[in-house]
């Protein structure tokens, strides 16, 4: 039962109509929006296929510019037809403030590709594309209940027992790159085919690509939760603070893995308790190995647990200021 | 022995209650301890997710079940001028989750809320009033194992990915995180909290079931990085029930390059 408010905020559109070599117009519009609680720190999640810049600045309002080559970005909002009554779903450009979320939520087509330019406050979370199904169409048997996925991209609970029976939406695939500089808040990035670049954040993190490269460089260290970075093809580079406390987990099939950290490499068998403390000076990369090509190492003397995995990439883990 | 005597007085220090001389001892301790710096982090994180977690509509059976437990506490604990944690408390209780928990009344009602939802959500346990520490402390493991599970419902990935790192801290987690992180690994859509649950139930993978679900697991999964996390584990765990998955991986077209090869090799470790 959400319950839409509509966006309200300046409007401004500035068309930029320019003609580029092959003849083709590309579109260019801003607006600006405000979270239903200009207050408290937002959210906002872009969906759908395209590039996406995310620039964390000083104020309160989310600036929102959309690229688009050949025609004009189609929205919902200005049909005229529709005047009077409430969006239900649709595959068009839409922009859509949900205030018990404190959220703005971008909803791009899949089909055409509208890259977004986006300004926010600094503690602004982000939520970008969603992951992919651990399976697709089909059902699965737990425990005498049933998961399902359907073909619009809904999974079913039903039945499972400890698990509430429910329905979650999977839609909103992001294909393109990821681009965020400067924001603190929390983020849950994925993208299908780019590369996920991240400048001066700080937050608690979450990112999967399946064709890109990764380069995330930390403003500070200091996280409370686990953070998770994963690439299918592409290198992981993450450059954290020389102080940062951490436990990192790193796991390369066809690449190799460097750093200029100096590591305390232990075993990792599961649990927390089950820890071997090992220390090595040098880096010695298969010697722990319940696991190949998987090395789990505490830095400045361990802390929150940092994730880095990819199959046919490298991992650098490097020293920052 | 200090950092024991230290760890006593976590739970006052982070409710705010020590005198400005015990707090600059602990403070002084905390920057030279390591160890207990990291144990009282783990403390307060804990504290700050129980005060996060969202409380759920009671239902009517949940209630009679949950006053049936209080009516029945309460005829135990009639003929005792004082609450019982606070009792274990004077006697020198040296669990600190349990002191955490006996510092103060509004935790106590946060619990006991959590652990009459729990029991209204059919999770058995013990209708006789705890008695002893052992009891307490499985008690708290057990609310531990709420928090856990609290989180794994959470629609935001990185609180999934907090409840599954809370998940291996569990020292004998209960049947209901277990499903919880097998209905993660089957189904969540976000890949990296797939990754975080094979990696949690790979300490928990002792239990025949866990493993036969692993198997079925491997043979659902589409991610690349989850199926060769599972290969992994399954030849580690040197499980033969595997080898047909691994095999039909192996020979599937649509199967990624590297992930065919992780198979192969997969199948070598187990024949």
């Amino acid at each position: 039962m959400k319950s839409y408010i509509r966006v309200f905020g300046i409007v401004s559109l500035i068309f930029l109509c320019t003609m580029n070599v092959r003849g083709e117009t590309t579109q260019t519009e801003t607006t600006n929006y405000t979270f239903a609680n200009p207050d408290k720190p937002g959210t906002v999640k872009i969906l759908g296929s395209g590039d996406v810049t995310v620039t964390g600045y000083n104020g309160s309002e989310v600036v929102v510019t959309t690229k688009s080559e050949g025609k004009t970005v189609q929205t919902s909002e200005n049909d005229e037809k529709a005047k009077g009554l409430k969006r239900i779903t649709g595959g068009q450009f839409h922009i859509e403030s949900v205030s018990e979320d404190n959220a703005l939520v971008i909803s791009r087509p899949l089909t055409d590709k509208i890259d977004v330019n986006v300004k926010v406050p600094f503690k602004t979370s982000l939520v970008i594309g969603t992951g992919s199904p651990a399976q697709g169409i089909g059902s699965a048997d737990m425990g005498g209940g049933k998961a399902t996925v359907s073909h619009t991209g809904v999974i079913e609970f039903k039945g499972i027992p400890f698990v509430p029976d429910m329905q979650i939406p999977v839609t909103g695939l992001l294909e393109g790159k990821i681009n965020v500089t400067n924001i603190s808040g929390d983020m849950d990035l994925n993208t299908i085919e780019g590369n996920i670049i991240l400048t001066d954040v700080s937050g608690d993190i979450t990112a999967h690509t399946i064709e890109g490269d990764m380069t995330i460089t930390f403003k500070n260290g200091g996280h409370t939760k686990p953070l998770y970075f994963s690439s299918i093809e592409g290198d992981i580079d993450v450059t954290l603070p020389s102080g940062t406390r951490a436990d990192l987990v790193m796991k390369t099939i066809d690449g190799d893995i460097y750093s200029d950290f100096n590591m305390d490499f232990y075993h990792e068998s599961g649990r927390k308790e089950d820890k071997q403390e090992h220390s090595t000076g040098s880096f010695n990369i298969g010697f722990i190995n319940l696991f190949p090509n998987s090395v789990t190492a505490h830095i400045n003397g361990g802390g929150s647990e940092i994730n880095l995995q990819t199959i046919e990439g490298n991992i650098y883990v490097r020293k920052g200021k | 022995m200090k950092c024991e005597r230290i760890r006593t007085s976590f739970p006052e220090y982070i409710g705010g209650s020590l005198n400005p001389e015990e707090r600059r001892c602990i403070e002084k301790h905390l920057s030279e301890c390591e160890k207990c710096a990291k144990e009282l982090a783990s403390m307060s994180e804990m504290w700050a997710e129980l005060g996060r977690i969202t409380p759920e509509e009671p239902s009517p059976s949940l209630r009679t079940a949950f006053y049936e437990k209080l009516e029945t506490w309460r005829a135990h604990t009639v003929d005792e001028s004082l609450a019982e944690p606070v009792r274990l408390k004077r006697s020198g209780m040296s669990n600190p989750f349990i002191r955490l928990l006996a510092v103060s009344r509004p935790v106590l009602a946060a619990a006991c809320l959590i652990l009459g939802v729990a029991a209204g959500m059919g999770i058995e346990r013990s209708a006789t009033p705890r008695r002893d520490v052992a009891e307490l402390r499985k008690e708290v493991t057990e609310l531990h194992g709420m928090v856990t599970a609290s989180l794994l419902n959470q629609s935001s990935a990185i609180e999934r990915l907090k409840g599954i790192a809370l998940s291996r801290q569990l020292k004998e987690p209960g049947d209901e995180v277990l499903s919880l992180l097998l209905l993660k690994l089957n189904s969540d859509s976000n890949v990296n909290v797939r990754l975080a649950a094979v990696g949690a139930l790979s300490g928990m993978s002792d239990l025949p079931w866990i493993r036969a679900e692993l198997v079925a697991s491997l043979s659902r999964e589409t991610s690349p990085l989850v199926q060769i996390a599972l290969i992994d584990l399954l030849a580690g765990l040197r499980e033969t029930r595997a080898v047909e998955v691994m095999r039909a991986l192996s020979l599937d077209t649509a199967t990624n390059e590297t992930v065919k090869k992780h198979a192969r090799w997969g199948i070598q470790q187990l024949l």
